[in-house]
């Protein structure tokens, strides 16, 4: 049940038979359709054996880190910001977090830059590239005052709902009022937001921050920082669309 | 084999770049900020390492072998439904189906979502069956990791069905969209308090490293396949819908439960 590696070697073996166990089901479904629907042999047999043993070993490696750094990490960092007391740095640091991790996200380089090309067709291609990056710099910095709203929320002890419910309500809002062509990129790119080093991070910073305060509870109060930030480049690139049309 | 340590080097750089920002962050702050090194700063250092590797190996695993494989599949489970000569309702059925059971176990071995959830499985324990705080209401889901990461998964298996059927039907995602929306924020209203913020943040966490490129590639070439569709729009879409869902499911999960004990509160009143 719980993959939190020890430092044995057994908990490390424990792991991998456990990430295995995750791992089957989608290999199996892939051999069925293979085999049993499409009926073709499976070709390169070597590499993707290779692969699946990468998988496998990225899987473990990925979780056991987690349970030694980014978790403790996080929560030890939240812990100091709430023992001294300073409101300022504290928020600073959850903004700089969030704009770093968004501002050269790779993924959301693209997807701009494919939001960009459908909201101006026909642009030329110097134009293009500064709606991109506007956008870019503008869904980073709207990342990082996400974080730091929902660091003052936990502060504060307002509810996490409110926040992501508005933002999901305007964009509801925009695509039935007046759906852009790049409403599904918009969507889209809220996964380009959230990658798997800063879901974590910011986890464990509301956990610790929501263990710190008193009055709050790590579950109810600790979580719902990951659903903001990820809606953000989503409401970014509805309203520059709307704008920009 | 030099083809695999070529996919190994370019996932460790892709990796390396987007673990430096928030190291950057993290190291300025611990030295300017706090002075001094974290307790168990070797621990740590260890942790991220093995965050780095562990990442690479994962992505380079995937491009080697179940990103294309999945590619593979979804091109000839398309061509099957062009092809006249086969029954198109079935063949349909099936891609939808290959949709579903994909989104149903790529989900299970997203890393992000399992070390979410053995957190959420961690605090759960820690704070004992009643829970601290809210007096009355519990904060407690009562899920375990592994019902947390089956709930999301059933959730994306539904949520790659339902845009799999609206790319093959070619209605307007908009309109698959909208019901949607409402429909997670209905019953958000209606579920307890201490699961929303634990169910909105399980979408974004289930949509990462492995559901994403995964769900592109699948979104990709069924649009670049079926005849009449533009891939530049017509895949796009899916991944969202891959992390609304599994927020509806947990929400939903919610309600069932309720439903539940009041059904076997009013059969133990009977009897």
């Amino acid at each position: 049940m719980n993959r939190t590696a020890g430092t044995h070697a057994s908990g490390w073996g424990r792991m991998l038979l456990d990430n295995g166990r995750d791992l089957a089901p989608i290999v199996l479904v892939i051999v069925f359709f293979q085999l049993l629907i499409l009926r073709k042999p499976i070709i390169g047999l070597t590499e993707k054996l290779i692969g699946l043993s990468f998988v496998l070993i990225g899987l473990s490696l990925f979780l056991g880190g987690l349970s030694m750094s980014l978790f403790p990490l996080g929560e030890q960092l939240a812990t100091e910001f709430v023992r001294r007391g300073n409101r300022g740095l504290l928020l600073l640091f959850a903004f700089a977090i969030g704009f770093g991790s968004t501002v050269a996200e790779p993924a959301l380089i693209l997807v701009v830059e494919e939001a960009a090309t459908a909201m101006a067709p026909g642009g030329d291609r110097a134009d293009l590239m500064r709606i991109a990056l506007a956008l870019r710099w503008t869904t980073a910095v709207a990342v990082g005052l996400s974080l730091m709203l929902s660091c003052l929320r936990i502060l504060r002890g307002w509810p996490a709902w409110t926040p992501v419910a508005a933002v999901y309500a305007l964009a509801l809002l925009v695509i039935v009022l007046q759906p852009p062509a790049s409403a599904s990129i918009a969507f889209d790119a809220g996964a380009a937001a959230t990658s798997a080093i800063n879901v974590p991070l910011i986890a464990a910073l509301g956990i610790g921050l929501a263990t710190a305060v008193p009055g709050r509870t790590p579950l109810a109060d600790g979580f719902g920082a990951i659903a903001l930030a990820s809606a953000m480049p989503m409401i970014v690139l509805l309203l520059g669309s709307l704008v920009l049309s | 084999m030099p083809a695999t340590a070529t996919v190994f080097v370019d996932a460790l750089g892709q990796t390396f770049f987007d673990v430096l920002p928030i190291l950057l962050v993290i190291v300025v702050f611990q030295a300017w900020a706090f002075r001094r090194l974290p307790p168990q700063t070797g621990r740590i250092v260890g942790g991220f390492i093995a965050i780095v590797l562990g990442i690479s190996f994962f992505r380079a695993g995937l491009a080697l072998s179940l990103i294309p494989m999945g590619d593979d599949l979804a091109r000839h489970l398309t061509a099957r439904i062009i092809a006249p000569e086969h029954s198109t309702v079935l063949n349909s059925l099936w891609l939808v189906a290959f949709a579903a059971t994909l989104g149903l176990t790529a989900a299970l071995i997203e890393p992000t979502l399992t070390g979410i959830a053995q957190r959420i499985e961690e605090l759960e324990r820690k704070a004992g069956p009643e829970g601290p705080g809210h007096p009355g209401e519990s904060a407690q889901t009562g899920l375990s990791a592994t019902a947390f990461r089956l709930i999301v998964a059933i959730g994306m298996a539904t949520g790659l069905a339902l845009g799999t059927f609206r790319i093959l039907s070619g209605f307007a995602w908009v309109q698959l969209l909208a019901p949607l929306l409402l429909f997670t924020g209905v019953l958000m209203f209606r579920a307890p308090r201490g699961l929303v913020p634990l169910a909105l943040d399980s979408g974004p966490a289930a949509t990462s490293v492995a559901t994403v490129p995964i769900i592109a590639a699948f979104g990709a070439s069924l649009a670049h396949y079926l005849p009449g569709r533009d891939p530049a729009a017509d895949g796009f879409g899916l991944v969202f819908l891959a992390l609304l869902l599994p927020v509806t499911a947990l929400l939903a999960s919610a309600q069932i439960r309720v439903l539940h004990r009041r059904l076997t509160a009013a059969r133990r009143r009977k009897s």
